[in-house]
């Protein structure tokens, strides 16, 4: 690991009681770095951010920041910017005493607080806005004060716990690029979570898939959508064919391996990590990769699936059908909408991919040890 | 017919609790400026001679007696009850319960087995000697407690979430998060809380008979003691400045506490 390591998660875990929240969870966020932790809800998001700002004690593990060791230092000491699902603003304040308290709990001198919360409400554009109470404002004018009041104590680092899922569409999208872009600017390192692929994909430098208090890989949005190790860090992101199979052949020098599908054929595949003979994998093919054609069609090095046409779904320039393989897998490929695509209802159809697009992954992280890498 | 025009039947009851509520208390209030001797209703003429007589020092000195007690009861119940709040709404611990049940004792329990019980201690204890205005006040705080504990526990459970480790984060230590952030966010609950708490110690006779003392007697303790000798009208003008009291108290409150929220749960306050 480089040393411009900010952040150190190592070992984390978290019990509540019987349940482990958080297990065996090592991250390390870079100075400047926006990492994402994406997984569904319960995954143990909130709990690692918890971890990190103080608010829960691990029952094993280390966290690191700045080279100082954090566990046992009371959240107050913590000099770490956090910005809640529900803003969690005190109602009993103005815009600009929210901002402002942070700096008062760091007796800076009035006139440079004045300074600085000025700075601060102009750059998230509330200057106008500073004497309301929170309770006047909009949903995402509240976000933005929010973030204000993190950013504006200059924090070793900033937690966003889905600080974008209370707000509609259309706010949530632009409130993306501008949190982005501040963050940018600020240059500080942040942990976001969210359960939302395309939020995170848009936003970060790097994604953390969670998965039951573990994380399943890290690595670039691009990484995470076309190598992912396992079957749920592929099923999460987008949307996937996944068709069951065995490890035939292990990967040659090339990364590619052959496997045995459900319905008896050998196709190649392409593997991103060292996996055992006979390994009960899935064969994941993103529907932009895939074509079809009509009939059965085979063709070396090409993969071909025969199967049934189960729904076209039109969508203008692009379709979206849905097939019943043969080995009683679900396929899905988008192509364009024009005559020579059309399909219908029952047509028996073969779906097509190149080797590099048709990525073997284990069934579970477990089941191979696939974390341990 | 009930069934028929239900709305009218319901409209009807209300207007007759108002009447039997409120009747008894127009009458004491119109009868207190009666000219006559006699407590008669309606008023045989009209004077403020009984006003004077219930402004004396023999009626005004249990009054402010009353006064006292039941301020420092209030603060002290509040004091009490916000740790005791805290406990019982964050933290699950064992014997929880029990605390509950102590807490909640003497409003589950007839005031006169509260009054009995606290007797009994100030005799084990050798206070009986000296009881008066400090072991009214004790005994008054103990009764006083479940009000504000009530109040201020709705009011911590509505505290916004997250706002403590906002504050956190921010670099405020418990203590700050306390007297910046919680104390105003429940101030209604506190607010509330001691005027119950006054209102309830003011008025209370049961508890008092047993703890009073001559020369520490609130007034209610002295009203009962003159109804032995018939109703006075006296007695109507001494209870009308009793009502006004906790009235006046209660009209000033709510207009900066929403005391409606603790009463029928209207918001989480
Ligand atoms: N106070 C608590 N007591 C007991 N269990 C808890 C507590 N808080 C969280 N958990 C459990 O710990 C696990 C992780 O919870 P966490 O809040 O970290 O999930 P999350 O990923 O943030 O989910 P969401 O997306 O719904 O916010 C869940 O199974 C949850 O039920
Ligand atoms: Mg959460």
């Amino acid at each position: 690991m480089p040393d411009n390591v900010v952040l150190r998660l190592s070992g984390i875990e978290v019990r509540y009681g019987l349940t482990v929240a958080v297990e065996k969870l090592d991250l390390a966020v870079e100075e400047g770095e926006f990492v994402t932790l994406l997984g569904p809800s319960g995954c143990g998001k909130t709990t690692t951010l918890g971890v990190v700002a103080g608010f829960f004690e691990p029952s094993a593990g280390e966290v690191v920041l700045g080279g100082k060791p954090l566990v046992g230092l009371p959240p107050f000491r913590r000099n770490i910017g956090v910005v809640f699902q529900d803003y969690a603003l005190f109602p009993h304040m103005t815009v600009a005493q929210n901002v402002a308290f942070g700096l008062k709990m760091r007796k800076v001198s009035t006139p440079e607080i004045e300074r600085r919360v000025r700075e601060i409400l102009s750059l998230v554009r509330l200057g106008e806005f500073a004497d309301r109470h929170p309770q006047h404002l909009s949903g995402g004018q509240r976000q933005r004060v929010a973030l204000a009041r993190a950013l504006v104590i200059r924090p070793r680092l900033l937690l966003l716990d889905e600080p974008l899922s209370n707000l509609d569409l259309k706010l949530r999208e632009e409130l993306r690029l501008e949190i982005v872009g501040l963050q940018r600017q600020l240059g500080i390192a942040t942990i976001f979570v969210t359960h939302d692929q395309t939020e995170a994909l848009v936003m970060s430098d790097r994604i953390a898939v969670m998965k039951d208090g573990r994380i399943e890989q890290v690595d670039t949005p691009h990484g995470i959508y076309e190598k992912p190790v396992t079957k749920f860090v592929a099923e999460f992101i987008g949307s996937m064919t996944f068709v069951r199979a065995e490890l035939v052949e292990p990967a040659d020098e090339e990364g590619f391996g052959t496997a045995r599908t459900a319905g008896g054929r050998i196709v190649p595949v392409r593997l991103d990590r060292a996996m055992a003979r006979g390994l009960p994998v899935s064969i994941a093919i993103r529907p932009e990769k895939a074509r079809l054609v009509r009939g059965n069609f085979t063709s070396n090095g090409i993969v071909s699936l025969p199967g049934r046409v189960v729904s076209v779904a039109y969508l203008g320039s692009r379709q979206e059908v849905r097939l019943d393989l043969e080995g009683g897998d679900r396929g899905m490929v988008e192509t364009v909408a024009d005559e020579s695509q059309t399909f219908t209802r029952g047509e028996e159809v073969s779906l097509l991919a190149e080797r590099q697009d048709c990525v073997a992954v284990p069934d579970s992280a477990t089941v191979d040890g696939a974390a341990s890498d | 017919m009930f069934g028929m025009r239900p709305w009218t039947v319901l409209r009807a009851v209300v207007a007759a609790i108002y009447v039997f509520m409120l009747g008894p208390i127009v009458i004491t209030v119109l009868v207190s400026f009666n000219a006559g001797t006699r407590s008669v209703f309606p008023p045989d003429g009209w004077s403020l001679k009984w006003w004077a007589e219930a402004l004396s020092e023999e009626w005004i000195d249990p009054i402010l007696f009353s006064l006292q007690l039941a301020s420092l009861a209030a603060i002290l119940s509040c004091a009490v009850a916000l740790p005791l709040a805290f406990g019982l709404t964050r933290h699950r611990f064992p014997g929880r319960n029990l605390v509950v049940l102590l807490v909640l004792g003497p409003l589950l329990l007839p005031t006169l087995a509260t009054g009995l019980g606290l007797l009994r201690v100030f005799e084990f204890s050798g206070l009986i000697g000296s009881m008066g205005f400090w072991t009214l006040l004790i005994g008054h705080v103990v009764i006083c407690i479940p009000f504000a504990v009530r109040t201020i526990a709705v009011s911590l459970h509505g505290l916004p979430s997250n706002v403590e480790a906002a504050a956190a984060s921010l670099g405020a230590s418990r203590m700050v998060v306390l007297v910046k952030i919680i104390l105003p966010l429940i101030r209604n609950g506190l607010v509330a809380g001691a005027l119950f708490a006054f209102i309830h110690s003011f008025t209370d006779i049961n508890l008092s008979l047993f703890l009073a003392r001559p020369g520490a007697s609130p007034i209610t303790v002295k009203i009962l003691g003159f109804l032995e000798f018939g109703f006075a009208p006296t007695l109507a003008a001494v209870s009308a400045i009793t009502l006004i009291i906790p009235l006046v108290l209660v009209l000033l409150v709510q207009r900066s506490a929403r005391l409606g929220d603790f009463i029928y749960g209207e918001r989480g306050a």
